[in-house]
Protein backbone atom coordinates (compact mmCIF):
# COMPACT_ATOMS: atom_id res chain seq x y z
CA UNK A 1 0.00 0.00 0.00
CA UNK A 2 1.69 3.63 -1.07
CA UNK A 3 1.22 6.84 0.92
CA UNK A 4 -1.68 7.96 3.14
CA UNK A 5 -3.03 9.77 0.64
CA UNK A 6 -3.80 7.13 -1.87
CA UNK A 7 -5.18 5.27 1.04
CA UNK A 8 -7.40 7.35 1.86
CA UNK A 9 -8.92 7.68 -1.20
CA UNK A 10 -9.82 4.80 -1.78
CA UNK A 11 -10.90 4.42 2.10
CA UNK A 12 -13.37 7.68 0.81
CA UNK A 13 -15.21 5.14 -1.77
CA UNK A 14 -15.44 2.56 1.78
CA UNK A 15 -13.15 0.02 -0.29
CA UNK A 16 -13.22 -3.10 1.68
CA UNK A 17 -9.34 -3.85 1.09
CA UNK A 18 -8.43 -0.45 2.09
CA UNK A 19 -10.22 -0.40 5.37
CA UNK A 20 -9.15 -3.85 6.50
CA UNK A 21 -5.53 -2.63 5.78
CA UNK A 22 -6.13 0.91 7.52
CA UNK A 23 -7.40 -1.21 10.59
CA UNK A 24 -5.05 -4.14 10.41
CA UNK A 25 -2.50 -0.96 10.61
CA UNK A 26 -3.38 1.58 13.20
CA UNK A 27 -5.80 -0.24 15.83
CA UNK A 28 -2.93 -2.46 17.59
CA UNK A 29 -0.99 0.96 18.01
CA UNK A 30 -4.25 2.75 18.90
CA UNK A 31 -5.35 0.15 21.47
CA UNK A 32 -2.06 0.29 23.07
CA UNK A 33 -2.54 4.18 23.57
CA UNK A 34 -5.57 3.58 24.92
CA UNK A 35 -5.08 1.08 27.18
CA UNK A 36 -1.85 2.96 28.58
CA UNK A 37 -4.36 5.96 29.39
CA UNK A 38 -7.22 4.01 30.32
CA UNK A 39 -5.92 0.88 32.22
CA UNK A 40 -9.26 -1.12 31.14
CA UNK A 41 -8.95 -3.22 28.39
CA UNK A 42 -13.14 -2.87 27.62
CA UNK A 43 -12.74 0.84 28.00
CA UNK A 44 -9.52 0.49 25.75
CA UNK A 45 -11.60 -1.64 22.90
CA UNK A 46 -14.21 1.11 23.08
CA UNK A 47 -11.81 3.68 22.11
CA UNK A 48 -10.80 2.31 19.39
CA UNK A 49 -13.90 0.75 18.13
CA UNK A 50 -15.35 4.42 18.57
CA UNK A 51 -12.37 6.31 16.82
CA UNK A 52 -12.65 3.99 13.81
CA UNK A 53 -16.56 4.49 14.06
CA UNK A 54 -15.86 8.77 13.82
CA UNK A 55 -13.34 8.19 10.66
CA UNK A 56 -15.72 6.03 8.59
CA UNK A 57 -18.59 8.88 9.95
CA UNK A 58 -16.11 11.82 8.85
CA UNK A 59 -15.15 10.01 5.70
CA UNK A 60 -18.90 9.90 4.45
CA UNK A 61 -19.34 13.10 5.58
CA UNK A 62 -16.70 13.94 2.84
CA UNK A 63 -14.59 15.23 5.80
CA UNK A 64 -11.27 13.63 7.67
CA UNK A 65 -7.94 14.17 6.60
CA UNK A 66 -6.23 14.23 3.12
CA UNK A 67 -2.55 13.00 4.87
CA UNK A 68 -1.32 11.63 7.87
CA UNK A 69 -4.09 9.32 9.33
CA UNK A 70 -2.18 7.74 11.50
CA UNK A 71 -2.17 11.21 13.35
CA UNK A 72 -5.42 12.07 12.50
CA UNK A 73 -7.03 8.96 14.00
CA UNK A 74 -4.25 9.24 17.10
CA UNK A 75 -6.48 13.20 17.37
CA UNK A 76 -9.95 11.33 17.74
CA UNK A 77 -8.63 8.63 20.24
CA UNK A 78 -7.24 11.25 22.69
CA UNK A 79 -10.85 13.69 22.12
CA UNK A 80 -12.42 10.40 23.27
CA UNK A 81 -10.84 9.94 25.99
CA UNK A 82 -10.57 13.39 27.27
CA UNK A 83 -14.30 13.03 26.91
CA UNK A 84 -14.43 9.94 28.86
CA UNK A 85 -12.32 11.55 32.01
CA UNK A 86 -15.31 14.78 31.58
CA UNK A 87 -17.98 12.60 31.76
CA UNK A 88 -16.19 10.58 34.76
CA UNK A 89 -13.80 11.73 36.56
CA UNK A 90 -10.82 9.67 37.96
CA UNK A 91 -11.14 8.61 41.50
CA UNK A 92 -8.77 10.40 44.04
CA UNK A 93 -8.02 7.13 46.30
CA UNK A 94 -6.04 4.27 44.37
CA UNK A 95 -7.27 1.16 44.70
CA UNK A 96 -4.64 -1.23 46.24
CA UNK A 97 -6.61 -4.08 46.18
CA UNK A 98 -6.26 -6.15 42.91
CA UNK A 99 -6.34 -9.72 42.77
CA UNK A 100 -2.93 -11.19 42.26
CA UNK A 101 -2.70 -13.91 39.43
CA UNK A 102 0.09 -15.64 38.27
CA UNK A 103 3.33 -17.63 40.63
CA UNK A 104 4.08 -13.66 41.30
CA UNK A 105 0.94 -12.40 42.84
CA UNK A 106 2.99 -9.50 44.92
CA UNK A 107 5.24 -8.34 42.06
CA UNK A 108 2.08 -8.52 39.94
CA UNK A 109 0.17 -6.32 42.30
CA UNK A 110 2.79 -4.15 43.07
CA UNK A 111 3.41 -3.85 39.46
CA UNK A 112 -0.47 -3.04 39.16
CA UNK A 113 -0.19 -0.19 41.89
CA UNK A 114 2.21 1.50 40.18
CA UNK A 115 1.07 1.59 36.53
CA UNK A 116 -2.30 2.91 38.09
CA UNK A 117 -0.14 5.41 40.05
CA UNK A 118 1.66 6.98 37.08
CA UNK A 119 -1.54 6.86 35.16
CA UNK A 120 -3.54 8.82 37.94
CA UNK A 121 -0.74 11.43 37.50
CA UNK A 122 -1.00 11.34 33.62
CA UNK A 123 -5.01 12.46 34.18
CA UNK A 124 -3.66 15.07 36.16
CA UNK A 125 -2.19 16.69 33.23
CA UNK A 126 -4.09 18.54 30.49
CA UNK A 127 -5.16 16.12 27.49
CA UNK A 128 -2.55 17.46 24.95
CA UNK A 129 0.55 17.47 27.92
CA UNK A 130 -0.84 13.26 28.03
CA UNK A 131 -0.96 13.14 24.49
CA UNK A 132 2.81 14.25 24.01
CA UNK A 133 4.14 12.05 26.99
CA UNK A 134 2.17 8.74 25.97
CA UNK A 135 3.21 9.57 22.04
CA UNK A 136 6.54 10.34 22.80
CA UNK A 137 7.96 8.44 25.71
CA UNK A 138 6.19 5.31 25.34
CA UNK A 139 5.29 5.28 21.64
CA UNK A 140 8.62 6.83 20.32
CA UNK A 141 7.06 9.34 18.32
CA UNK A 142 8.83 12.77 16.72
CA UNK A 143 8.11 16.12 17.86
CA UNK A 144 7.05 16.99 13.83
CA UNK A 145 4.51 13.73 14.20
CA UNK A 146 2.99 14.65 17.58
CA UNK A 147 2.42 17.99 16.11
CA UNK A 148 0.33 16.60 13.43
CA UNK A 149 -1.68 14.47 15.86
CA UNK A 150 -1.94 18.12 18.45
CA UNK A 151 -2.56 19.97 15.40
CA UNK A 152 -0.17 22.57 16.76
CA UNK A 153 3.38 23.70 16.00
CA UNK A 154 6.39 21.63 16.80
CA UNK A 155 7.46 24.53 19.20
CA UNK A 156 4.28 23.99 21.18
CA UNK A 157 5.02 20.50 21.78
CA UNK A 158 8.29 21.07 23.15
CA UNK A 159 6.77 23.38 25.21
CA UNK A 160 3.63 20.85 26.30
CA UNK A 161 6.26 18.23 26.57
CA UNK A 162 8.54 20.45 29.25
CA UNK A 163 5.58 21.44 30.98
CA UNK A 164 4.22 17.57 31.00
CA UNK A 165 7.39 16.59 32.61
CA UNK A 166 7.68 18.99 35.11
CA UNK A 167 3.99 17.80 36.22
CA UNK A 168 4.33 14.53 36.26
CA UNK A 169 7.96 15.30 38.32
CA UNK A 170 5.94 16.63 40.58
CA UNK A 171 3.14 14.47 40.85
CA UNK A 172 5.31 10.95 41.18
CA UNK A 173 8.44 12.02 42.34
CA UNK A 174 8.85 15.45 44.37
CA UNK A 175 5.53 14.42 46.51
CA UNK A 176 7.49 10.81 47.31
CA UNK A 177 10.58 12.75 48.67
CA UNK A 178 8.11 15.30 50.43
CA UNK B 1 20.51 11.65 24.12
CA UNK B 2 18.74 14.64 22.32
CA UNK B 3 18.17 17.57 24.83
CA UNK B 4 14.56 17.83 23.62
CA UNK B 5 14.29 14.28 24.61
CA UNK B 6 15.68 14.88 28.57
CA UNK B 7 13.87 13.33 30.71
CA UNK B 8 14.44 12.66 34.63
CA UNK B 9 16.03 8.95 34.70
CA UNK B 10 13.72 8.63 37.30
CA UNK B 11 10.67 9.41 35.98
CA UNK B 12 11.88 7.48 32.75
CA UNK B 13 11.50 4.13 34.67
CA UNK B 14 8.24 4.59 35.80
CA UNK B 15 6.79 5.21 32.54
CA UNK B 16 8.42 2.53 31.40
CA UNK B 17 6.54 0.77 33.57
CA UNK B 18 3.53 1.87 31.34
CA UNK B 19 4.66 0.42 28.33
CA UNK B 20 3.99 -3.19 29.26
CA UNK B 21 1.02 -3.67 27.99
CA UNK B 22 -0.95 -6.92 28.30
CA UNK B 23 -2.26 -8.83 25.00
CA UNK B 24 -4.99 -7.57 23.17
CA UNK B 25 -7.47 -10.48 23.21
CA UNK B 26 -7.90 -12.00 19.61
CA UNK B 27 -11.97 -12.22 19.54
CA UNK B 28 -12.13 -8.96 20.58
CA UNK B 29 -9.65 -7.76 17.62
CA UNK B 30 -11.95 -10.07 15.42
CA UNK B 31 -15.00 -8.35 17.16
CA UNK B 32 -14.11 -4.87 16.38
CA UNK B 33 -12.70 -5.81 13.08
CA UNK B 34 -15.67 -7.34 11.26
CA UNK B 35 -17.85 -4.72 13.06
CA UNK B 36 -15.66 -1.70 11.08
CA UNK B 37 -15.40 -3.28 8.09
CA UNK B 38 -19.62 -3.91 8.02
CA UNK B 39 -19.69 0.00 8.63
CA UNK B 40 -17.58 0.71 6.04
CA UNK B 41 -20.00 -1.93 3.78
CA UNK B 42 -23.22 0.20 4.72
CA UNK B 43 -21.56 3.37 3.70
CA UNK B 44 -20.63 1.93 0.72
CA UNK B 45 -23.74 1.47 -0.34
CA UNK B 46 -24.88 4.65 0.52
CA UNK B 47 -21.77 6.08 -1.58
CA UNK B 48 -23.26 7.63 -4.79
CA UNK B 49 -20.04 7.85 -6.20
CA UNK B 50 -16.19 8.96 -5.84
CA UNK B 51 -16.75 12.75 -5.16
CA UNK B 52 -14.04 13.67 -8.42
CA UNK B 53 -16.86 11.74 -10.68
CA UNK B 54 -19.67 13.80 -8.85
CA UNK B 55 -20.55 16.83 -11.29
CA UNK B 56 -19.99 19.41 -8.31
CA UNK B 57 -18.52 22.65 -7.67
CA UNK B 58 -17.97 24.87 -10.82
CA UNK B 59 -15.95 24.39 -13.81
CA UNK B 60 -15.32 26.29 -16.19
CA UNK B 61 -17.07 25.09 -19.23
CA UNK B 62 -21.21 25.06 -17.37
CA UNK B 63 -20.11 27.27 -14.71
CA UNK B 64 -22.06 25.71 -12.23
CA UNK B 65 -23.21 21.89 -11.02
CA UNK B 66 -27.32 22.65 -12.09
CA UNK B 67 -26.05 23.71 -15.57
CA UNK B 68 -24.09 20.69 -15.69
CA UNK B 69 -26.83 17.95 -14.51
CA UNK B 70 -29.41 20.35 -17.13
CA UNK B 71 -26.60 18.81 -19.84
CA UNK B 72 -25.75 15.61 -18.22
CA UNK B 73 -30.04 14.72 -18.49
CA UNK B 74 -29.97 16.30 -21.93
CA UNK B 75 -27.75 13.99 -23.15
CA UNK B 76 -28.94 10.89 -21.40
CA UNK B 77 -32.50 11.68 -22.91
CA UNK B 78 -30.97 11.96 -26.00
CA UNK B 79 -29.15 9.03 -26.06
CA UNK B 80 -32.17 7.34 -25.24
CA UNK B 81 -34.39 9.01 -27.66
CA UNK B 82 -31.30 8.09 -29.99
CA UNK B 83 -31.35 4.72 -28.95
CA UNK B 84 -34.78 3.52 -28.03
CA UNK B 85 -36.37 0.24 -27.38
CA UNK B 86 -34.39 -1.99 -24.89
CA UNK B 87 -31.84 -0.09 -22.98
CA UNK B 88 -34.33 3.27 -22.09
CA UNK B 89 -37.19 0.56 -21.28
CA UNK B 90 -34.60 -0.99 -19.00
CA UNK B 91 -33.83 2.35 -17.61
CA UNK B 92 -37.45 3.44 -17.31
CA UNK B 93 -38.25 0.77 -15.36
CA UNK B 94 -35.93 1.30 -12.75
CA UNK B 95 -38.55 3.08 -11.01
CA UNK B 96 -41.63 0.55 -11.53
CA UNK B 97 -43.48 -0.43 -8.59
CA UNK B 98 -44.90 -4.13 -8.86
CA UNK B 99 -48.29 -2.98 -9.82
CA UNK B 100 -46.74 -1.68 -12.97
CA UNK B 101 -45.61 -3.67 -16.31
CA UNK B 102 -42.27 -2.60 -16.34
CA UNK B 103 -42.08 -3.73 -12.62
CA UNK B 104 -40.90 -7.29 -14.37
CA UNK B 105 -38.24 -5.48 -16.48
CA UNK B 106 -36.89 -4.05 -13.11
CA UNK B 107 -36.64 -7.56 -11.56
CA UNK B 108 -34.96 -9.13 -14.64
CA UNK B 109 -32.60 -6.49 -15.23
CA UNK B 110 -31.51 -6.84 -11.31
CA UNK B 111 -31.06 -10.86 -11.97
CA UNK B 112 -28.80 -9.86 -14.35
CA UNK B 113 -27.05 -7.83 -12.73
CA UNK B 114 -26.69 -10.02 -10.23
CA UNK B 115 -25.96 -12.68 -12.71
CA UNK B 116 -22.76 -11.21 -14.05
CA UNK B 117 -20.96 -10.31 -11.03
CA UNK B 118 -18.80 -12.92 -9.50
CA UNK B 119 -17.68 -11.14 -6.09
CA UNK B 120 -19.18 -12.74 -3.24
CA UNK B 121 -18.87 -9.49 -1.21
CA UNK B 122 -20.19 -7.30 -4.06
CA UNK B 123 -23.13 -9.71 -4.45
CA UNK B 124 -23.92 -9.18 -1.12
CA UNK B 125 -24.29 -5.44 -1.24
CA UNK B 126 -26.41 -5.59 -4.32
CA UNK B 127 -28.52 -8.72 -2.27
CA UNK B 128 -28.90 -5.88 0.44
CA UNK B 129 -29.97 -3.37 -2.22
CA UNK B 130 -32.27 -5.36 -3.80
CA UNK B 131 -33.86 -6.13 0.07
CA UNK B 132 -34.19 -2.32 0.72
CA UNK B 133 -35.59 -1.93 -2.63
CA UNK B 134 -38.46 -4.62 -2.03
CA UNK B 135 -38.97 -3.19 1.53
CA UNK B 136 -39.67 0.11 0.24
CA UNK B 137 -41.88 -0.88 -2.78
CA UNK B 138 -44.26 -2.81 -0.24
CA UNK B 139 -44.07 0.66 1.84
CA UNK B 140 -45.14 2.90 -1.09
CA UNK B 141 -48.05 -0.07 -2.05
CA UNK B 142 -49.16 0.10 1.46
CA UNK B 143 -49.25 3.92 1.72
CA UNK B 144 -51.68 3.62 -1.46
CA UNK B 145 -54.29 1.24 0.98
CA UNK B 146 -52.68 -1.67 -2.23
CA UNK B 147 -52.00 -4.73 -0.49
CA UNK B 148 -47.96 -5.88 -1.72
CA UNK B 149 -48.42 -8.50 -4.32
CA UNK B 150 -47.11 -12.15 -3.21
CA UNK B 151 -44.38 -12.44 -5.34
CA UNK B 152 -43.16 -8.91 -4.23
CA UNK B 153 -42.42 -10.76 -0.48
CA UNK B 154 -41.32 -14.05 -1.92
CA UNK B 155 -38.86 -11.85 -3.67
CA UNK B 156 -38.08 -9.87 -0.71
CA UNK B 157 -37.28 -13.26 1.39
CA UNK B 158 -35.24 -14.65 -1.26
CA UNK B 159 -32.79 -12.07 -1.43
CA UNK B 160 -31.94 -12.22 2.07
CA UNK B 161 -31.73 -16.37 1.97
CA UNK B 162 -29.41 -15.59 -0.90
CA UNK B 163 -27.05 -13.02 0.82
CA UNK B 164 -27.00 -15.54 4.07
CA UNK B 165 -26.05 -18.20 1.57
CA UNK B 166 -23.51 -16.46 -0.05
CA UNK B 167 -22.37 -15.38 3.51
CA UNK B 168 -22.22 -18.96 4.34
CA UNK B 169 -19.90 -19.84 1.62
CA UNK B 170 -17.60 -16.98 2.52
CA UNK B 171 -14.02 -18.58 5.05
CA UNK B 172 -14.03 -18.00 8.53
CA UNK B 173 -12.36 -14.16 8.48
CA UNK B 174 -14.73 -12.71 5.37
CA UNK B 175 -17.94 -14.42 7.25
CA UNK B 176 -18.63 -12.51 9.85
CA UNK B 177 -18.34 -8.88 8.43
CA UNK B 178 -20.95 -9.99 5.61
CA UNK B 179 -22.83 -11.03 8.28
CA UNK B 180 -22.75 -7.70 10.51
CA UNK B 181 -23.57 -6.23 7.07
CA UNK B 182 -27.23 -8.30 6.98
CA UNK B 183 -27.73 -8.26 10.51
CA UNK B 184 -27.50 -4.55 10.06
CA UNK B 185 -29.21 -4.20 7.06
CA UNK B 186 -32.04 -6.33 8.49
CA UNK B 187 -32.59 -4.25 11.96
CA UNK B 188 -32.85 -1.16 9.75
CA UNK B 189 -35.51 -2.69 8.14
CA UNK B 190 -37.02 -3.68 10.69
CA UNK B 191 -37.17 -0.61 12.56
CA UNK B 192 -38.55 0.85 9.34
CA UNK B 193 -41.22 -1.59 9.11
CA UNK B 194 -41.98 -0.48 13.07
CA UNK B 195 -42.10 2.69 11.92
CA UNK B 196 -44.73 2.19 9.53
CA UNK B 197 -46.64 0.29 11.39
CA UNK B 198 -46.54 2.90 14.35
CA UNK B 199 -47.90 5.42 11.68
CA UNK B 200 -51.31 3.31 11.32
CA UNK B 201 -51.15 2.36 7.62
CA UNK B 202 -54.57 0.27 7.05
CA UNK B 203 -55.05 -2.65 6.06
CA UNK B 204 -51.36 -4.06 6.22
CA UNK B 205 -50.95 -5.60 9.82
CA UNK B 206 -50.88 -9.02 8.51
CA UNK B 207 -47.74 -7.80 5.68
CA UNK B 208 -46.12 -6.03 8.52
CA UNK B 209 -46.16 -9.23 11.23
CA UNK B 210 -44.92 -11.33 8.38
CA UNK B 211 -42.54 -8.68 7.56
CA UNK B 212 -40.80 -8.41 11.00
CA UNK B 213 -41.00 -12.09 12.14
CA UNK B 214 -39.09 -12.81 8.81
CA UNK B 215 -36.39 -10.00 9.72
CA UNK B 216 -36.87 -11.38 13.66
CA UNK B 217 -35.79 -14.93 12.16
CA UNK B 218 -33.40 -13.96 9.70
CA UNK B 219 -31.34 -11.79 12.67
CA UNK B 220 -31.17 -14.94 14.65
CA UNK B 221 -30.06 -16.99 11.75
CA UNK B 222 -26.82 -14.25 11.59
CA UNK B 223 -26.93 -14.44 15.48
CA UNK B 224 -25.78 -17.71 15.38
CA UNK B 225 -23.05 -17.40 12.48
CA UNK B 226 -21.25 -15.08 14.61
CA UNK B 227 -21.26 -17.73 17.62
CA UNK B 228 -20.93 -20.82 15.64
CA UNK B 229 -20.21 -20.43 11.84
CA UNK B 230 -20.05 -24.46 11.65
CA UNK B 231 -23.59 -24.48 12.64
CA UNK B 232 -24.75 -21.56 10.71
CA UNK B 233 -23.18 -23.49 7.62
CA UNK B 234 -25.27 -26.38 8.29
CA UNK B 235 -28.52 -24.75 9.03
CA UNK B 236 -27.92 -22.91 5.72
CA UNK B 237 -27.27 -25.70 3.69
CA UNK B 238 -30.30 -27.76 4.78
CA UNK B 239 -32.55 -24.58 4.21
CA UNK B 240 -31.50 -24.64 0.82
CA UNK B 241 -31.78 -28.99 0.20
CA UNK B 242 -35.49 -28.37 1.35
CA UNK B 243 -36.08 -25.40 -0.23
CA UNK B 244 -34.57 -25.82 -3.83
CA UNK B 245 -34.81 -29.32 -4.73
CA UNK B 246 -33.69 -30.78 -7.87
CA UNK B 247 -30.24 -29.79 -8.15
CA UNK B 248 -27.24 -32.63 -7.77
CA UNK B 249 -26.26 -34.08 -4.51
CA UNK B 250 -24.68 -37.45 -3.00
CA UNK B 251 -26.86 -39.99 -3.71
CA UNK B 252 -27.87 -41.97 -0.16
CA UNK B 253 -31.28 -44.00 1.02
CA UNK B 254 -32.14 -47.30 0.87
CA UNK B 255 -31.84 -49.57 -2.30
CA UNK B 256 -34.71 -51.44 -3.24
CA UNK B 257 -35.86 -54.96 -3.38
CA UNK B 258 -37.00 -56.57 -6.80
CA UNK B 259 -40.31 -56.21 -7.90
CA UNK B 260 -41.27 -53.33 -5.74
CA UNK B 261 -43.45 -50.57 -5.56
CA UNK B 262 -42.00 -47.87 -4.77
CA UNK B 263 -41.98 -46.46 -1.12
CA UNK B 264 -43.61 -42.89 0.65
CA UNK B 265 -42.30 -39.14 -0.27
CA UNK B 266 -39.90 -39.05 1.38
CA UNK B 267 -37.36 -41.28 0.22
CA UNK B 268 -37.65 -44.02 2.16
CA UNK B 269 -39.63 -47.17 0.40
CA UNK B 270 -42.22 -48.72 2.44
CA UNK B 271 -40.53 -51.92 1.37
CA UNK B 272 -39.43 -54.36 4.28
CA UNK B 273 -36.77 -56.13 1.62
CA UNK B 274 -35.47 -52.45 0.86
CA UNK B 275 -31.82 -52.41 2.41
CA UNK B 276 -31.92 -49.41 4.13
CA UNK B 277 -28.89 -46.40 3.81
CA UNK B 278 -26.50 -46.17 1.08
CA UNK B 279 -26.11 -49.51 -1.22
CA UNK B 280 -28.30 -49.86 -4.34
CA UNK B 281 -31.09 -51.64 -4.69
CA UNK B 282 -32.14 -54.55 -7.18
CA UNK B 283 -33.89 -54.11 -10.39
CA UNK B 284 -37.78 -54.47 -11.33
CA UNK B 285 -38.83 -51.65 -9.00
CA UNK B 286 -41.13 -48.67 -10.13
CA UNK B 287 -40.66 -45.47 -8.65
CA UNK B 288 -43.85 -43.72 -7.71
CA UNK B 289 -44.45 -39.72 -8.97
CA UNK B 290 -42.09 -38.37 -6.11
CA UNK B 291 -39.46 -40.18 -7.22
CA UNK B 292 -39.33 -41.99 -4.48
CA UNK B 293 -39.27 -45.93 -5.43
CA UNK B 294 -37.60 -48.12 -7.53
CA UNK B 295 -38.30 -50.04 -10.71
CA UNK B 296 -36.56 -53.01 -12.66
CA UNK B 297 -35.46 -50.16 -15.17
CA UNK B 298 -33.35 -48.88 -12.36
CA UNK B 299 -33.62 -44.55 -13.72
CA UNK B 300 -33.23 -42.15 -11.58
CA UNK B 301 -34.91 -39.44 -11.22
CA UNK B 302 -34.55 -35.82 -10.93
CA UNK B 303 -33.07 -34.81 -7.25
CA UNK B 304 -33.30 -39.04 -7.10
CA UNK B 305 -31.70 -39.66 -3.52
CA UNK B 306 -30.94 -43.36 -4.13
CA UNK B 307 -28.88 -45.79 -6.20
CA UNK B 308 -30.67 -47.56 -8.75
CA UNK B 309 -30.90 -51.19 -8.98
CA UNK B 310 -28.62 -53.58 -10.66
CA UNK B 311 -29.02 -54.82 -14.00
CA UNK B 312 -31.50 -52.19 -15.18
CA UNK B 313 -31.39 -49.27 -17.11
CA UNK B 314 -30.75 -46.82 -14.87
CA UNK B 315 -30.66 -43.17 -15.69
CA UNK B 316 -29.63 -40.25 -13.37
CA UNK B 317 -31.73 -36.96 -13.05
CA UNK B 318 -31.39 -33.75 -12.83
CA UNK B 319 -29.70 -33.01 -9.85
CA UNK B 320 -30.16 -36.42 -8.75
CA UNK B 321 -28.75 -37.57 -5.61
CA UNK B 322 -27.98 -40.90 -6.16
CA UNK B 323 -25.85 -43.08 -8.47
CA UNK B 324 -27.39 -45.00 -11.41
CA UNK B 325 -27.34 -48.56 -11.59
CA UNK B 326 -24.81 -50.92 -12.95
CA UNK B 327 -25.16 -51.79 -16.18
CA UNK B 328 -27.81 -49.39 -17.14
CA UNK B 329 -27.82 -46.05 -19.25
CA UNK B 330 -27.81 -43.15 -17.72
CA UNK B 331 -31.08 -40.41 -18.54
CA UNK B 332 -31.97 -37.81 -17.05
CA UNK B 333 -35.37 -38.08 -14.65
CA UNK B 334 -36.66 -35.24 -12.30
CA UNK B 335 -37.31 -35.53 -8.66
CA UNK B 336 -36.77 -38.24 -7.41
CA UNK B 337 -35.61 -39.34 -4.17
CA UNK B 338 -34.15 -43.28 -4.51
CA UNK B 339 -32.80 -43.89 -7.84
CA UNK B 340 -33.46 -48.25 -7.79
CA UNK B 341 -35.98 -48.55 -10.79
CA UNK B 342 -37.29 -45.86 -13.75
CA UNK B 343 -38.19 -42.91 -11.53
CA UNK B 344 -40.70 -40.89 -12.68
CA UNK B 345 -40.58 -36.95 -12.28
CA UNK B 346 -41.05 -35.60 -8.70
CA UNK B 347 -40.28 -32.84 -7.07
CA UNK B 348 -38.87 -33.61 -3.77
CA UNK B 349 -35.51 -34.06 -4.61
CA UNK B 350 -32.96 -32.38 -2.34
CA UNK B 351 -30.30 -30.11 -3.73
CA UNK B 352 -28.22 -27.14 -3.53
CA UNK B 353 -29.72 -23.94 -3.88
CA UNK B 354 -29.10 -21.94 -6.48
CA UNK B 355 -27.04 -18.74 -6.19
CA UNK B 356 -27.99 -17.00 -9.22
CA UNK B 357 -31.48 -15.85 -10.01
Amino acid sequence: MSSDAELLQRARSFEHQALAFIYDSFSPGLYRYAIRLLGDTFLAEDCVAETFKRFLQALQARKGPNDYLQAYLYRIAHNWIADHYRRQPPQDELDESHPARGENPEKLVSHHIQQEQIRYALQKLTPNQQQVIVLKFLENWTNEDIARALNKPVGAVKSLQHRALAGLKRFLIDKDLA
Amino acid sequence: MNPENHIDPRLAAMLEELKDVSPRNPKAVARGRAYFLAQGATMRQAVSGREHQRPIGWNTLFRKERRLMNAFVSVILSLVLLLGGGAGTVYAAQDAMPTNLLYGIKTFSEDVRLWFNHDPQIEIDMLLQMFQTRVEEITALTAMDINPPAHVIERLNLHIEQALHVAANMNDSAMPSALLQIRTTLQTQEQAIIRLKVQGLSGTAQVFLHLRTMCENHIRLVELGLTDPQGFRHIIREENQDEFPGTPGPGYGPGPSPSETPGNENGHGDDTHNGEGMGPGNGNQTPDDQGLGPVDTSTPGNGGMGPSGTGGTSQPGNGGMGPSGTGGTPQPGSGGMESSGTPTPGSHGSGNKQDKP
